[in-house]
C-alpha cells in the first residue's frame, strides 16, 4: 500500500513539473507562429489563429549571416579539436598510470577554468597576429579551448580498449601512427562521436568569445546575432522566438537522433567514466 | 619500447602546446595585467595589488560578488535538488523516458536562447508568468527590475535548463546501486523516505559530489544568460563577478581591474576544482 502511494505521489509530482517545464517551449512555438498583434493581446495559451511562417523568413534574414559564420567556424574547429584532443587521449593511454591521471586531472581543471582567466591577453594575441575578426581567429581559439574536452571524452574511451590489442599490432609491425588511425579510431568510433558531438553544441552554444573577439558582423557567430534581436526589434516577440526556434533546431536535432551518445560523452567528460 | 614512449611524446604534443601556448602563458599574462592600471591602449601602469584592494571598496564589486554567492547557493537548492528529485522518481515509474526527454531539450538549447525564451515568459505586461499570475488573481510583478527579485528570477530559467543535466547524471548513480539492500528496507518495514535516506543517498555520495561541484563551477562561471536577460542591470545591480569581469575590461577599458576579478574568479574556480579532484580519485583508490 505504501508502495502505490508513492508512486502516485511521484507520478503527480512529475506531472506537474513536466508541464511547469513545458510551458516555456509552449510559448516558445505558439508566439513563434502568431502575428504581433496576436502576443499583444496577452492571450498567449490560445494557439495562433493562422501559422505565421513568415516569421522565421524574417527572422532567419537576420541570422543567415550569423548561421552561415556558425557552420564554418564551429565545423573546423569541431574537426581540428576532435583530431588533437584524440591523439592527446591515445598518447594518455599509454603512459604509467600515474602519469596519465595527473594529466588527466590537469584537464579536467583547464575544462572547468573561467574562459575570462583568458579573454584580455587572447584579444591582444589575435590581434598582434591580425586574427582578430577572422575565422581563422575564432577557429584557433575555438580548437584550443575545446581539445581539453576532446582529450578527455576520447581518453576515457580509448582507456577502455584492452592493451593486448595494441601490443598484438605492435608485434605485427604497426607503427603507432597507424595504430591510432586504423584500428583505434574505428574501434572506439562511440567515443568519437560523443567527443564530436560534445564539442560541437558547446561551440555551437557558445557566446562569450563570439562578442568579445569579433567587430561587426562579418564573421560574428549566430548567438551574438540572436542576442542582437532583442535590441534591433524592439519587443518583436514573435520574431525573436522564431530566431530562438531556428537556432534551437540544430542542437535539439543532434540530441533527438544521437541522444545516447551525448549522455556518455557527458558522463565521459565529468570524470565518471 | 624507446620508440613507443617517444611516439606517445608526440601524439600529445600538438594539444599540450596550444594549451601552453594559448591557455597558460595567457593565464600568467593575464595575472600580469592585474597589478596594473592599463586602459588597453596606452603603457600599463604598474600599481601592484592595487586593484586587489580596490575590490573592497567597490560597491558594484561587493554587489556582483554577493548575486554570485546567490547564484551558487540556489543553483544548488533548486538545480542540483530538483535534478535529484526528478531522478529518483523518474527511475522508478514507467514512462520514464518520455519524462526525461521533457528535462533534457532545455538542456540542449545555448544559454542565450534560454535567456531569450525567459525574457520573454517575465515580460512584464504580455509575459506568460505576469499573465498566469493575474489568472490565478495574484498582482504581476517586474521580474527583472526588482532586485534582488532579477537574480532570482533569472536562477530559475537556468534551473530550467540544467535541471536535466543534474537529473542524467543522478540517474546513472541510481542505477549502479544495487537492488538488495533497498529490497531488504521494504522488507523490513522501512518508509521510503528512511530508505532514500539511510541506504539510497550514502551510496550516492561520489555521484553528489560531481554534480553539486559541476554546479558551483558552472554558476560561477555563469555569463550568457545574465547578458542577454538583464545585461547585469538595471544599474549593475544583478552582475555577477563573471559579467563584472566583461564589462570593466571590454566596455569600461579598465583591463587592469577586469584581469583582477578575472584572477579572482579563476582562483576561486581552481579552488572548488581542486577539491572536486580530491573526491572522485579519493573514490578510485577506494574502490
Amino acid at each position: 500500500m505504501k508502495e502505490k502511494s508513492f508512486l502516485l505521489f511521484s507520478a503527480v509530482l512529475l506531472v506537474v513539473l513536466s508541464v511547469v517545464w513545458m510551458i516555456p517551449i509552449y510559448a516558445l512555438v505558439t508566439t513563434s507562429l502568431k502575428t504581433q498583434e496576436e502576443v499583444a493581446l496577452q492571450k498567449y495559451l490560445t494557439l495562433p489563429q493562422r501559422l505565421q511562417f513568415s516569421n522565421f523568413a524574417r527572422a532567419f534574414q537576420a541570422l543567415k549571416i550569423g548561421l552561415r559564420n556558425s557552420f564554418i567556424i564551429t565545423l573546423s574547429a569541431t574537426f581540428i579539436a576532435v583530431f588533437v584532443g584524440s591523439l592527446a587521449g591515445y598518447s594518455l593511454t599509454s603512459f604509467n598510470f600515474r602519469f596519465a591521471t595527473l594529466l588527466f586531472f590537469l584537464i579536467v581543471v583547464v575544462t572547468f577554468l573561467p574562459y575570462h582567466i583568458v579573454l584580455i591577453p587572447i584579444t591582444h594575441i589575435l590581434k598582434s597576429l591580425a586574427l582578430l575578426n577572422t575565422y581563422a581567429g575564432l577557429i584557433l581559439i575555438y580548437t584550443i579551448l575545446s581539445a581539453p574536452m576532446a582529450t578527455l571524452i576520447t581518453g576515457t574511451f580509448f582507456m577502455k580498449i584492452p592493451p593486448e590489442l595494441e601490443e598484438a599490432a605492435m608485434l605485427d609491425g604497426c607503427k603507432p601512427f597507424l595504430f591510432y588511425l586504423r584500428i583505434l579510431l574505428p574501434v572506439s568510433l562511440p567515443g568519437l562521436v560523443s567527443a564530436t558531438i560534445l564539442v560541437f553544441i558547446q561551440i555551437y552554444n557558445e557566446f562569450l568569445l563570439g562578442i568579445a573577439l569579433t567587430r561587426g558582423p562579418e564573421v560574428k557567430p549566430v548567438m551574438p546575432f540572436l542576442a542582437e534581436l532583442k535590441g534591433t526589434q524592439i519587443a518583436q516577440w514573435h520574431i525573436q522566438m522564431a530566431g530562438a526556434l531556428i537556432t534551437s533546431i540544430i542542437p535539439v536535432a543532434v540530441f533527438i537522433f544521437l541522444g545516447k551518445y551525448f549522455i556518455s560523452g557527458l558522463m565521459a567528460g565529468y570524470g565518471k567514466g | 619500447m624507446v620508440g613507443e614512449k617517444l611516439s606517445s611524446y608526440l601524439f600529445i604534443l600538438p594539444a599540450l602546446a596550444m594549451v601552453v601556448i594559448f591557455l597558460l602563458i595567457p593565464a600568467g599574462y593575464t595575472v600580469v595585467v592585474s597589478f596594473t592600471k592599463w586602459d588597453g591602449l596606452g603603457i600599463p601602469k604598474f600599481i601592484g595589488f592595487g586593484n586587489y584592494f580596490q575590490f573592497v571598496r567597490d560597491h558594484v564589486f561587493l554587489t556582483s560578488l554577493r548575486n554570485t554567492v546567490i547564484w551558487v547557493i540556489f543553483t544548488l537548492a533548486f538545480s542540483v535538488f530538483l535534478g535529484l528529485l526528478v531522478a529518483y522518481f523518474v527511475n522508478r515509474i514507467r514512462l520514464a523516458n518520455l519524462f526525461k526527454s521533457l528535462f533534457y531539450i532545455p538542456l540542449t538549447i545555448s544559454a542565450v536562447t534560454t535567456g531569450l525564451i525567459w525574457l520573454w515568459m517575465y515580460s512584464p505586461d504580455l509575459g506568460v508568468v505576469n499573465t498566469l499570475l493575474r489568472l490565478l488573481g495574484f498582482p504581476g510583478r517586474s521580474w527583472l527590475s526588482e532586485v534582488p527579485l532579477n537574480t532570482y528570477a533569472m536562477i530559475w530559467a537556468w534551473t530550467w535548463k540544467t535541471v536535466g543535466m543534474n537529473m542524467v547524471i543522478f540517474l546513472i548513480g541510481l542505477q549502479t546501486i544495487p537492488t538488495e539492500p533497498v529490497e531488504a528496507c521494504k522488507i523490513d518495514g522501512a518508509t521510503e523516505w528512511q530508505t532514500f535516506r539511510y541506504v539510497v543517498f550514502p551510496m550516492l555520495r561520489t555521484i553528489t559530489t560531481v554534480v553539486v561541484a559541476m554546479s558551483l563551477i558552472n554558476s560561477f562561471n555563469i555569463f550568457d544568460i545574465i547578458y542577454v536577460m538583464t545585461d547585469g542591470g538595471p544599474y549593475r545591480s544583478s552582475e555577477t563577478l563573471a559579467v563584472s569581469m566583461f564589462r570593466e575590461s571590454f566596455v569600461l577599458f579598465h583591463m587592469g581591474y577586469g584581469a583582477a576579478i578575472a584572477i579572482f574568479l579563476s582562483v576561486v574556480v581552481l579552488f572548488v576544482s581542486w577539491i572536486y579532484v580530491r573526491e572522485v580519485t579519493k573514490r578510485e583508490v577506494h574502490y
